[in-house]
Formats: C-alpha cells, structure tokens, sequence
C-alpha cells in the first residue's frame, strides 16, 4: 500500500504521543469535591452532622430572624413599630427601620424586605432538614423525629410570626424552587388551621427533655406553648386553657421570685432562649439598646410606656435606665447589663411568665376570672406591686393582662405588637403614634416578592 | 504526565526501535482505558471522550497524509517548446510553491527553453533548464535564485586587479551606530556583518560593484562601492500594513491577511501613562471593546464588554459576572477576578482586575479578539471576547539599559456643587416648616443650636479634594546575541489617595525574558516569567458618599489638640473611619515556556506551558477607636475587630500543538491541531477576631477574645480541551480560516461536562485583483467575514452539586452546617453565535485607512443566576434560560497620516463603535420572575420608572402618571416607562505630531450613554444631609417651575413615598455623554550625541485632564455609584537609553 509506504515512522511517534496525552484524558475533569461542602446525603448519615445543619438553622434564627433579639428581630422592629421604641436613625439614607417607626412603611422598605427574606431563608433550610432527616437512611428513628420535630417547630414559628406581621402569607412547604417560586397567598386561616396541625404534630415528635441543660434547643413545651398561641389566635380558648395548663403544671419550670434574675441564662423559668454566637459574647439585645452620655443614635424607650409604670413598679428600676444629656432625658432598655465579657446572659425567647399570663388571658376570656388572677399577680407581686383581688368585670381583667404584657415584656419578641392584635386594640396607639391607621395591622408584601412572583397579588390593603 | 516525558524522549531519538517498544506498549493503554470506566466515569461521559478520540485520530491522520505527500512533493511535470525562462519559471512555480528570484537585466541574453519531463525531481528539471543559458541559479530557502554565471578565470583575475578594500559605518535614524547590520556584494555572494561600532570592513570589491546593506526594520539602500565609504544612515522601513504581526492565541497572523477581528494597541500607546492598570490605556483606543473604570482608588477593577453584555448574569444578579472577558498573559490564562472579602467598602464590587499585576510599561501589545473566527479556538471561554497581552522581550543587538522615571499628581473629579451653609439651612428651615414642626428635635444639631450655624466646610474638597501623589521607576535591561536574547525589567509603582492621610497603593513588579533560536532556526525557546507584588493600603470605607451629604455647618475634624473631635457626641464624625484600614497583598508569579520545534520541513511540534501561582491577603482592622468613645461600641478595645483573609491559586497549563504549513503554487495550506488541560486549584481560608486587650495586638488574631475561623475552602477547576485550525490561503489573495474546538470542563455536572464549539472565516483581498491592482489610490483592499460559535463557563466551580457547607454560624461552639444553593444538576454551556462582516481598505499608498465592520452575537441557552423570590430561600439559582440576546453593531476605525514630511510627521486614528443590544426572545416572559425587568426587543439593560408629572400644587408632592388610573402608584402597574441605561456610541480620537525632537500626543474619549444620576440615589431634601445646589430650583405656590417638591424632614407624611417614587421616576435616568481628554502626552528627546546617554527623554503626561458633560453627578464614569470618580492625573517623567 502505498499510504504505508509514505508514512514516516518519525510521524507515529507524533501520532502516538498526541494520543497518548489525549487518553488520560477521561480523569481530567474529576475534580477533588470542595474541602468546605458535604453531600447533602452524607450530612443526614449521622446525628452529629445532621445536629450541625440544625445549628445552622438555630444560628441563622440567633443572628437575624423574627426570633432575633438584635435590630432586625421582631423585638426591635415591632417594638418600635407600636410604642415600646423611639428609633433615633438619621433620616434619610437606610430608612427602612426608621420608617417602620414612623409607621411610613412603603412596599420597597428594605427592613420588611431583610424581615420576611431572613424568615424564608430559614424556612427553607427547616424544609431540607426535615427532608434529609426523612431521606435517611441511617439515622435512629428517635432522633430521627427529634430532628424533623425542631425543624418542624422553627419553621412554624417563623410561619407565626409571618403570619402576624404579613397577614396572608404564602407557605413553602418543600424545598422544590419551582414549586415554590410561584406560591400564592395562603389566607390567614387557613395558616393558622395549618400551624394547628405542624405545632401539634412538632409535640408529638419532641421530648420534653431538653437536650442541652441550658434550654438552648427547644423541646415539646415550646411547641405546645406555640400551639396554645395559635389557639388564642382562633379564639380556642378551652383548647389553649388545657395545654398552658400542662406547661404549667410541669415540674420543668419554677417561677423565678428576683426581679434582677429573669434575664439570667440559669433561671429554671426560662422555657427557650438562644445563645449568642461566641462564648462571652454580650447579647444582641445589649448591643442595640445600650447608650450614655450621648443622645440615642438607635432606640430608646418610648416615653408613653416608661410613664405607664408606677414609681414603685421593680421593673421601671431594674429594667428601664434613664440617660441625661445636655437636660435631656431618654431611657434605656435595660433589661440585658452585660456589655462586654457576658459570662450570665443569653437572649431570652420564651419564660414562663408568658405562659402565666396566657392562661390568664384563656381563662379570662372565658370568664374563668378568679381562677386567672392568680396568674395575673406573680409578676406584678414580683414587680413589687400588690396582688390583684377580685376585680369584677371580664373587660377589667383583661385590660389588666394587657398592660401586665406591655410592663413585662416590653422590647421583648413583638409582644406588644401581637397583643394589641390579638385585642383587636391596634387603633389605641393613634395618640402616641400619629401616623397610625387601620392598615398598619399588618406590613406590605416586599415590592422585590411581588414582581419575582406575581401570584403574591395583590398587595395588602392600603399599600 | 506520563504522556508529556514520552512526548520528550520521542523527540530526541526519533528511532524505529524506539517506536517498536512504544508499540509494545500500547496495550496497556487499552487496558487503562477500560479500567476506567470500570471506575464509573459516567456513561455518556465516556461516549464523548470516545469522540473526542476519534475526531483526535482522524484529524492526525489527514494531517499526517498531507505530510507525506509534501515530502514529495518536489517533483515536476513540464512539457513547453521555445518558452521564455520567466513563463517556464511561473509554472515550475505553481507547482511547488518554489519563488524564482531574478531581474529582468538578467534574463535579457536567455535563450528560450523546450523541456519535455514527467515527475522529475526539482533540481534535475532546473540544471536542464539552465544548461546552455548565461545564468545560474542556486536554491535557498524554496527560493530559487538566479545569477549570472562566474566569471571565467580570465575575467576574475581582471576584477581582481580593479579590488579595493571597503571600509564604513553604519547608523541608525537617530545616528547611532547600528550593530548586526549585513553589508552584501550585490550579485556576489560575499556579506559580513557590522560590528559593536556599527563598522565593516570588505576586502577585495570590485570597483564597479554596488553594496546592499540590510537590517530588519529598515529599509535595504544601495551604494557603490568605494574605499571609504564614511557614515552611512539607514532610514526605517515604512510602517506598511503588511508588516504588522498579530498575535490571535494560538497562533500568529499578518495583519493584512487576517480573518477574524482582533483589535490591539502596542507598547507606543501604552508606555509611560501614569496608569496603574493597562486597561486605563485601552480606553478610547480600540473600537468594540467598552471599558469603564470602576474607581479612583488604586487597586479596584474595571468592568469590560467586548461587544456588548451577552451573558445576563451580571455582577449584580450573581456572584461571578458572566460577561468577563478571557485573559491570557503570554499564553497563560490568569482567570477571573479574584473577589476580595472585606473590601465593600471600598472597593466597587469589591472587584480587582488581574491585570494590576503586571507592569503596563512590561506590555508589547494587547490584543482583544472579538469576533467567533478569533475567539472559536478558545471554544468555551471566548464567548465575551479574549485579551492578549504579550509581554516585552529581549532583542539581539547591544545591550541596553534604560531607566524610566515618573511622578504625577492626581486630583479627584468632583462634578458635583453642594449647598453652602446659607443654603443648606435655608432648606432645613423650610423643611421644618413644611412639615409644621417648629421646636426643633434634640437631635437636629445642624438647625437646633448645637452646631454653629456660621460654619462652613466644603466638604468634598476637604475630604477627598486633596492631592494624590504618585511615582514611578523602571529600569530595564535587553539585549542579546543572533540566537539569544534577553530582557530584564524592574519596577516600582507607588500612588496616594486623594483621602487626607497617608493610605498607599506601591505595586513592584519584576519581569524576565529569554528567548533561544538554534542557529539553525529549528528550535525556538522563549520562556518568560513575571513576578509582581501588590501592597494596598486604603482607607476602610470609601468616604465619597459621606463627603457630599455631610451638613456644611458641621463641625471640625479635629479638636486643637490633634484628637478627634466628637463635638460633645453630636458629630459622627466621618474621618473616624481612618482610623480603620482596609490591606491588601497581592503577589503573582507567572511564567511560561514556549517551545518550537521544526521536526520535518514545514512541520512544527509546540509546546505552550506555564504556570500561575498567586496569593492574596487581606485585612481588614476595625479599632474601638473609629466609634464615638461615648457609646458603648467606641468604650473599649472589646469592640475592635480585626479580619484576615486569605487567597491561594494555583494553576498550570499544558498544551502540545503541531504545526504544518504547506505551499505550493499561490496555495498555502496552514494546519494547527493542539490540546489544552489546564487545571487551577484555590484554597480559601478567613478569619475574624473581636475583643482585643489593646489595640496594639489587632494584627494578631490570636490575641482576639473572639476568634472565628471561617471554613478552609479549597476548590479545584479542571478543564481540557482539543484544539485546532485550518487556514488555507490561495495567492494571498483568497483566505479561508476553520477554527475548532471540543471542551471539556468539570462546572458542569454529569453529562454535561463537554461541548464543542468552532467558526469559519474568509477574507478576500480584492486590491490583488487584476481589476484594481496598481490603482494609485487603493492600496489595500479586503472583505472579510466569520461565522461561529463560542461559549462561556465562567459559572463558578460546583455549581451543580447538591449539598451543605460549612459555615460562619456558629451555635453552641459547633460550626452549622447551611445548604449551599438551590439544586440544580441540569444547567448545560451558554452559546453565542457570532457572525461579522467586515471592509477594510487602505488609500493613497495606506495613508488612509479605513476598517468597518459589522457583527451580530447572539447568546442563547443563557446560563444566570435565575432570580427567584426569596420565599424560596434563596435569591437566585443556576440554570438555563430560553431567553435570546443580541448583540449587534458597527465599529469603524479610521487613520490616517496627514502630514509625512521628516520633519513633521502626523498620524491621526479615529473610532467609533455603535452597539446594539436587544432581548429578541424570552418564552415564558410573562409570569417569570424577569418580567417585570426585561422588555422582549428592548436592550436587557433597561429599566422600568414612573412618569414624573411635575408638582401636584394640592398635596406638594411629586405627581406620577397613573397608568392603570385606580389611584394609586405602584410597581409594576405604573412604572410603565422603559428607558435604557446603556451606552449608544462610543469610540476615540487619537493624534499624533512628531516635529524633530518632539513628540506630541493626543487621545479625546467619548461615551454617548444614559446612566442613572444623583436623583437616583438622592435622600430626602429637607432631611439631615446637604444636597446638590440643583435642589435649590424646589416647588413653591410662589416659585410653580419648581423642579424639586417642597422639602421635608420624612417624619409626618406622605414624603417618603413620593421621593422613592421620584428616585425610581424618568428623572433618576438622563444623558451621562461625556468626551474627555483621555491623555496628552508631550515628549522631547535631547541630541545627545557621543555621550554615555543613548538617549534622554523628557515628558509630560495628563491623564483625564478635561471633561464635557452635562452629567447630573459626581462623574458619567462609574460601575457603582457613591465611590470616589477616576482621577485626573499630570505627570512628568524621564526616559534615559544608556
């Protein structure tokens, strides 16, 4: 053949090494798998990594979440929104928490967009928890429930508190984008009959051993006090009556006599609280509230509710700090003290004291008043005030728990917020609040959610 | 690796036996293979590589006939009776490519030639030729060279008697001695070489003989031949189209032969600019390539678009910008940007351009390919375009050393005028009254009293009008032998801020070359290494944005005592963040081999390797001591917080090319076939600590109370690819150019890992017609045109895994686990096709030329970040989309030398591109999460706004068309207007004047463009922060022109509302055209002749001097708004050659 003929042995070698280099060809594209990342299916294999995927949930909620006790947590935001809060931001640039304060929230708020984008977030990292648990194939069946049972909790609490703040809101349930990406509203009913079933199924799956002894992890109390909450929502009141009752009546908790110890990390009457990122670490809530010797540049407290404490009231001395400047005079949210090294104080989520006074305001409502009082007075006995005796009418008593709420748990969770709206009373704050009117009941949809998704139409009413 | 030392020892014995055991040795590999897929390399993974294989073998195996049948391919077939030698030697020509060099007083006394030969060797067909004719030949080089005939004895001894001996000296332009130059006996075969002094010495010249003197870049001069010949000066060669080499990659082209489209400026352009970064120079200078410089501090990035943005995933929608260009440095490509960590502040998008590191005045050219014929054979990573740039090497000849010296001044471009104290309180006050308010708040200090209301500081020329001072050294040394040569460069660089304290950007940078040819030009050996450190040392917070909004009547920086002044706990006092520093350290080695090798005639084995290592450190210090000591975060070094990061990448590349050409008759057959395995690993590490005992341990994390050890991230990027291109050309006159490329890259999941991508390019010369040859006023004529398709996998690594990474969230001292991203394992490559057209044509000898061109890109299967609502958890996921952009346009590129007397030489170049951008497709619009952002037959960079209606004199507020009339303004219902911010035009005017000792140079930039201004991005008039002087034209029942509403504190109504309607209204967009004297450079030689000096420069350079625009903010030049504009520079410096 002549092709033979002509084939210069000098160009095989040419030939043969080109070839040579081209068949190791096939591992050239495996690539070692990043030092930093864990296939989602190894990270469900055992208890361990699975816990380290739940902490980064629980450190997710600790660093900005509604539960957050820092300037994007509910504690501050709905604070200042209702009248706990002065916000002394600069107007103008970053204005979002500012205008949430004035009650000028308009759709492209950034601090409602960070609010509901933090919660989801977080949603969703519940959603593949509670997936990847299910998936496994490996983990013990205990904690196979205990894992989905907490994310099962988280994700319904941040539901809650989206649900209470948004209104109608839409509900990933699954971690598929393409499902989720185009979720209508679901009603507010229909959230909460929802909640119903997610707390109590969250309490069938939780212990009521807390895993950890400083009640850094939730167990079943909370999500049976968060049950009892969505029935107070529905105005189940028998139904919340039972479960607080049993919170109550649990040997876990005992009421805690001293004033100055409530926001100590050791207490027996703290139900959940998170723990700050480092060991040492000052509360966020410190860090935000904390001023002197200077006029606020962040919050302080609203004159209108220091002025609804009585001279006497232990709180009004232990947790409210006045500051003068120049003869002016603000208050400080004082309930936190550690400012730097914090070996004493973790944020405080949920204490028995709130459920004291829920099952006051369960009974109450049904009329069950002398057996609420009791509940009423721990802590305004504490407080040093006297004892609340026979008081007569139903609308009395619960005035009474709600200005109990406000004193108690001012800066604390957006309670006062939630109470006024679950006393239908929002419209009381127009004195203190000028800017207040009946839509405010609840935040616009982010602008950013309404163009991504359509299917969230239409915006709240009044944005 | 195994395949690389076999390579080797292939090529140094070259022995049947050795091919015999390689033979052997085959099976092996057979096993190997299927041992692998044993392993589980995925099914259709293996069905691709087997392609790969098989397209690999077939392409050898052409190309390996092509060689064999040139080995031969010297035979002639001629059959002519009676024809004259010229016609006999056109058609031996046009059988083996073999050029006949003669004159035509040669062939004068020839006879004519009856030859009858069938397949006979060349040399016999030419000896019969030459037989009985008075001349000769003799063949170099596939040149066949006619002579006359020796002389007799006779005659020679009579030539002899009439010798001299010649002796001379021969200069260059500027009159100095030029070394190497050859001196030949024309007819003769005799030449020698001059010496270090430039002098030559023949004996035994005929009187009568002429002298040819050459020297590559000059023009050859005749001279008869005489005893003493004195100086003789060479003039330069013409500068003729021709001669222009380009790089294109992986190969090289003749500028008037090229197919694709390849802009590139060289070192002339580039050389002495008080610049920090290359790309400053190409501004202006090069048509389709669009470069907007991202900031005036030193060290940022540049944001560049080589033909438009094809890619939608841009930096602001994802964390990689899909629309960055490939950079290749002397073949290497150095990847990406590497994103620093704690620089937000002050960095815009916290970019740094990998060019800072190397030396602009170490760069010979740049080349940008643009179109899918230049940017095919980089296949996967061409799809935005590829920047060249080759470095400066050594030339043979006497060594030189020069030294570059420069020091400049530079000024922020502040194009915004702010109110005065009288002003701003004029505002404050009616805003107050506006809102009904009239004690002022306690926290008013600008309008309660606490301030001086007397005061007044121009804050922007306080804070960042301050002079920024620069210098820079360099010194170089080049020089070499005939097969050797070598170049050596040093520099420093160092830059101040306009910032009032001493931050500091030095760069030093240390590069080598060595180049190697085997005398007998078989082997080429260049191996080039660059070495660069960067040291930033800035301010932690750009504060451009604090200095404009600052109130005038705020109070001193700095109490008498030196220290900062907190004005009793009013003032947040914006030079406190000085006291925080942002660093970074960035040090880059590159170097690369390249190694040629001619194997057979015309057959080249290549090799192109290198590699890059590059570290990065950055820290980030936070004292207590930039807060206010009265609240709790200034008390304390508790506070202080101090984070380091670092970066680490490491990359090598391999890729082994041959090479064959193939000429015979006017064809000319170029074939190019390579691969490419290139693999980069990055090893990521980050640390924070908070709570120090003293501010003196804030550079020892370990000192922290707090320490966070973010995770040790290490990735890896492997990629690998076959390569190749076919370029036959037919009389210089038809081209044809065929590039391809099969990648291979491990972004992409599963089966998606490998694609193909390829172009085809043609160019007619049509000036080499007969029709239009010899034209006096075409010199050059070409149309040339390309089609192709190229990609991008600039996606990020791993983005198709699913699974969790470790994280900064820590919970009960254990480090969380978080979900990395949304799944998605299906995403596959982003393709453009490109197609271009283009006219180039040279008039009145090329004085004139003139280039147009067309093209049209167009980007499918886009791979974004697709924007999802956050409700899903995350904001965006990667995936495909079906939306189509175009990119279309026209460049033009005129020059021209009007003036080209010796004594006055002007060049003048014009450009001007116009691009097109425009979302032709996008199924599945409606309804998608882009719907409301992009508009199908609009530019992707659009925008929607609300129609500002003027002032509603009822409410004082702005009024904005309610398009869907139910009262209410709201998104996406009302902000129905569509308005591009984008570029419409842009392009340069450069010019330059040499007048003897002179040098004088010119370049106007300038940008037709719409761009978001101030009204963008402005608070609330009325609120604590000044405003432009624009701001003064507000509404009134009195003053109804007004263009601003009535001022207003924010705190009461509805103002909020109506100013972030206003901010996102028509009136946030307007015209950003600007034209700016980009650079002006003025240089005078001194004669230095006899002196130890070569030469003596001495220069002035300005940079950004002036601006035109009617631009409502601080500079039309920006990538993010808020941080400090591009400087305007003057510099002064000194060239000195020893």
């Amino acid at each position: 053949m002549k092709l033979f003929r002509i084939i210069d042995i000098r160009k095989i070698v040419v030939l043969l090494a080109a070839l040579q280099l081209l068949v190791g060809c096939e591992n050239l594209l495996e690539v070692d798998t990043p030092s930093d990342q864990l296939d989602t299916d190894q990270v469900f294999e055992n208890v361990q990594t699975a816990n380290a995927a739940l902490v980064g949930l629980y450190a997710n909620i600790w660093d900005n979440s509604p539960l957050s006790g820092g300037s994007q947590g509910s504690g501050v935001l709905l604070g200042s929104y209702t009248d706990d809060l002065v916000c002394y931001y600069s107007s103008g640039e970053s204005s979002g928490a500012l205008d949430l304060y004035n009650n000028l929230q308009i759709q492209s708020n950034s601090t409602v967009y960070m609010y509901w984008s933090s919660a989801y977030k977080e949603v969703y990292m519940a959603n593949a928890i509670m997936k990847g648990a299910e998936n496994s194939k490996s983990l013990p069946q205990s904690e196979k429930s205990r894992i989905k049972g907490e994310a099962l909790l988280m994700r319904s609490i941040l539901f809650f508190y989206l649900q209470q703040v948004f209104g109608d809101i839409p509900l990933p349930l699954t971690t598929d984008y393409k499902i989720n990406q185009s979720l209508s509203k679901t009603s507010a009913a229909q959230v909460l009959s929802r909640l119903e079933s997610d707390f109590g199924e969250s309490a069938e799956l939780l212990s009521d051993q807390y895993r950890n002894v400083e009640r850094i992890f939730p167990n079943r109390k909370i999500a049976q006090l968060m049950l009892a909450k969505t029935y107070m929502l529905e105005g189940k009141w028998n139904e919340a009556e039972g479960i607080l009752k049993t919170i109550v009546s649990s040997p876990l908790y005992t009421f805690e006599q001293s004033i100055t110890k409530v926001f100590q990390k050791s207490g027996p009457h703290i139900l959940w609280q998170l723990k700050p990122k480092n060991a040492n670490d000052p509360t966020s809530e410190v860090q935000t509230y904390y001023f002197s010797d200077a006029a606020p540049t962040l919050y302080a407290l609203n004159n209108d509710l220091v002025s609804s404490f009585s001279g006497t009231d232990k709180r009004r001395q232990n947790w409210i700090m006045p500051v003068t400047v120049n003869q002016n005079t603000w208050y400080r949210a004082d309930k936190y003290k550690n400012r730097a090294a914090n070996p004493t104080e973790y944020s405080v989520v949920f204490r028995i004291e709130e459920v004291y006074l829920s099952l006051a305001e369960a009974l109450a409502w049904q009329n069950k008043l002398a057996e609420a009082l009791p509940f009423i007075n721990y802590t305004r006995v504490r407080a040093g005030l006297s004892a609340l005796t026979g008081l007569a009418s139903q609308q009395v008593v619960l005035d009474e728990i709600l200005s109990e709420n406000r004193k108690e748990f001012f800066c604390e969770m957006g309670h006062r917020f939630l109470d006024l709206k679950r006393f239908s009373r929002l419209n009381t704050l127009t004195p203190v609040k000028p800017n207040w009117t009946e839509y405010h009941r609840v935040w616009p949809i982010p602008q950013k959610e309404l163009l991504l998704n359509p299917n969230l139409k239409p915006q709240n009413n009044g944005y | 690796m195994f395949g690389h030392v076999s390579l080797k020892n292939q090529l140094n014995r070259s022995s049947l036996m050795f091919s015999r055991q390689w033979l052997a040795a085959l099976p092996n590999y057979v096993l190997m293979y299927k041992k692998y897929i044993k392993l589980g390399v995925p099914e259709g993974y293996v069905h691709q590589i087997l392609l790969i294989m098989r397209l690999v073998t077939i392409i050898l195996i052409i190309g390996i006939m092509q060689v064999s049948a040139s080995t031969f391919a010297q035979r002639i077939t001629l059959s002519e009776k009676n024809a004259a030698l010229s016609k006999v030697f056109d058609r031996i020509s046009d059988q083996c490519g073999y050029n006949f060099v003669f004159t035509s007083d040669l062939l004068k006394g020839t006879k004519p030639v009856t030859i009858n030969v069938k397949n006979i060797e060349l040399d016999k067909v030419l000896e019969q030729i030459f037989a009985n004719q008075p001349v000769s030949f003799s063949i170099e080089d596939k040149t066949v060279v006619i002579v006359s005939k020796e002389k007799g004895f006779f005659e020679n001894m009579l030539s002899n008697f009439h010798s001299i001996t010649v002796r001379g000296k021969i200069l260059d332009e500027k009159g100095q001695p030029l070394v190497g130059a050859t001196v030949t006996i024309k007819g003769k075969n005799r030449s020698v070489k001059t010496d270090q002094r430039g002098a030559f010495y023949l004996e035994n010249v005929g009187e009568n003989d002429k002298l040819v003197i050459s020297f590559i870049g000059y023009q050859n001069r005749e001279v008869d031949a005489a005893s003493d010949m004195g100086s003789l000066t060479m003039l330069l060669a013409d500068s003729k189209l021709e001669e222009v080499i380009v790089n294109a990659g992986y190969y090289t082209v003749k500028e008037s032969v090229r197919t694709g489209s390849i802009s590139r400026i060289t070192a002339k352009d580039i050389e002495n600019q008080p610049i920090s970064n290359v790309l400053s120079s190409v501004q202006g200078r090069m048509a389709g390539v669009s470069i907007t410089q991202g900031g005036g501090i030193p060290g940022g990035g540049f944001d560049i678009q080589i033909r438009g943005r094809n890619s939608l995933r841009t930096i602001s929608n994802s964390e990689i910008d899909g629309n960055q260009p490939l950079y290749v440095i002397d073949g290497v490509p150095v990847g990406g940007d590497m994103k620093s960590e704690f620089s937000t502040l002050v960095i815009p998008l916290r970019s740094i351009n990998p060019l800072n590191s190397i030396n602009p005045n170490d760069i010979e050219s740049i080349e940008i390919l643009k179109d899918a014929d230049a940017t095919a054979i980089y296949g996967s990573r061409g799809a935005n375009g590829v920047i060249l740039v080759t470095t400066k090497s050594g030339k043979s000849g006497k060594s030189e050393l020069s030294l570059t010296t420069n020091y400049g001044l530079s000024k922020a471009m502040i194009g915004l005028r702010m109110m005065d104290t009288q002003q701003y309180l004029g505002m404050r006050t009616q805003a107050y009254a506006e809102d009904g308010i009239t004690s002022y708040p306690p926290a008013a200090y600008d309008i309660n009293g606490k301030w001086n209301k007397d005061r007044y500081t121009n804050w922007p020329e306080k804070l960042i009008g301050n002079v920024a001072a620069s210098s820079s050294v360099q010194l170089s040394l080049k020089g070499g032998s005939e097969t050797t040569s070598f170049l050596l460069s040093l520099g420093r660089n160092a830059q101040a801020t306009v910032f009032a304290k001493d931050f500091k950007y030095v760069s030093h940078t240390m590069s080598g070359n060595i180049s190697h040819r085997s005398k007998d030009r078989k082997l080429q050996l260049t191996l080039s290494n660059q070495f660069s450190l960067q040291k930033s040392n800035v301010v932690n917070e750009d504060i451009t944005r604090k200095s404009l909004v600052l109130a005038p009547n705020a109070p001193e920086l700095y109490k008498p005592d030196g220290s900062l002044n907190w004005e009793n706990n009013t003032f947040t006092n914006p030079v406190a963040v000085y006291n925080s520093t942002y660093t970074n350290e960035s040090l880059q080695y590159l170097s690369n081999l390249n190694a040629q090798f001619e194997l057979l005639p015309h057959t080249f084995i290549k090799l192109n390797g290198g590699i890059n290592y590059k570290v990065f450190e950055e820290w980030s210090l936070r004292p207590n001591t930039i807060y206010n000591p009265a609240f709790v975060t200034g008390q304390s070094s508790f506070y202080s917080g101090a984070s380091k990061s670092n970066h680490k990448r490491f990359s090598y590349i391999v890729e082994p090319q041959l090479e064959r050409n193939l000429k015979r008759g006017g064809h000319e057959l170029t074939a190019l076939l390579g691969a490419s395995i290139q693999v980069e690993q990055n090893a990521r590490e980050s640390m924070r600590g908070s709570g120090f005992e003293s501010n003196a341990f804030l550079k020892n994390i370990g000192a922290a109370q707090t320490k966070t050890i973010s995770d040790q991230i290490s990735s890896q990027y492997r990629y690998a690819a076959v390569f190749g291109r076919l370029n036959y050309q037919y009389k210089n006159k038809y081209i044809l150019n065929i590039t391809g490329r099969r990648d291979g890259s491990s972004r992409f999941g599963g089966n998606r890992k490998v694609a193909s991508f390829g172009a085809v390019g043609g160019a007619w010369l049509f000036s080499e017609e007969r029709f239009l040859k010899n034209r006096s006023w075409l010199s050059f004529g070409k149309l040339r045109g390309s089609y192709g398709v190229t990609g991008s996998d600039n996606i990020g690594d791993y983005q198709y895994l699913d699974n969790y990474m470790v994280s900064d969230y820590i919970y009960n001292s254990v480090t969380g686990l978080i979900p990395s991203r949304l799944y998605n394992p299906d995403y596959s490559w982003e393709k453009t096709r490109k197609l271009e057209t283009a006219l180039e044509l040279g008039f009145l000898k090329d004085r004139v030329n003139l280039t147009v061109s067309w093209y049209r890109n167009i980007s499918s299967n886009q791979l974004v970040g697709y924007q999802l609502p956050s409700m899903t958890g995350f904001t965006s996921v990667l995936a495909n989309m079906d939306a189509v952009v175009e990119n279309k346009g026209w460049e033009l590129e005129l020059s021209a030398r009007p003036v080209s007397i010796p004594t006055v030489k002007w060049s003048s170049g014009f450009n001007i591109s116009i691009p097109k951008n425009k979302l032709l497709s996008f199924p599945g619009l409606g309804g998608s999460p882009y719907e409301n952002k992009l508009v199908v037959g609009m530019p992707v960079s659009v925008v929607r706004l609300y129609q500002l209606e003027g002032i509603d004199p009822q409410m004082g507020l702005y009024r904005f068309k309610d398009f869907n009339g139910d009262g209410k303004i709201t998104s996406p219902e009302d902000n129905k207007v569509v308005e591009n911010i984008g570029v419409r035009y842009f392009g340069g005017w450069s010019n330059t004047v040499q007048y003897r000792n002179w040098d004088f140079s010119v370049l106007f930039q300038f940008v037709k463009q719409k761009n978001l201004n101030y009204n963008s991005s402005m608070p609330l008039p009325g609120g604590m922060f000044n405003q432009p002087v624009e701001v003064l034209d507000v509404w009134s029942p009195d003053h109804p022109s007004g263009y601003y509403m009535p001022y207003s504190t924010g705190t009461v109504g509805d103002q909020n509302m109506a100013q972030d309607n206003f901010r996102n209204s028509t009136t946030s967009v307007s015209d950003a055209s600007f034209i700016r004297l980009k650079n002006i450079q003025l240089t005078y030689t001194l004669p230095l002749r006899g002196s130890v000096l070569k030469s003596l420069k001495v220069y002035f350079q300005g940079q950004n001097l002036m601006t035109w625009t009617k631009y409502f903010g601080m500079d039309p030049e920006f990538t993010v708004g808020g941080f400090l504009p591009p400087l305007k520079t003057y510099s002064f410096g000194t060239q000195i050659h020893f």
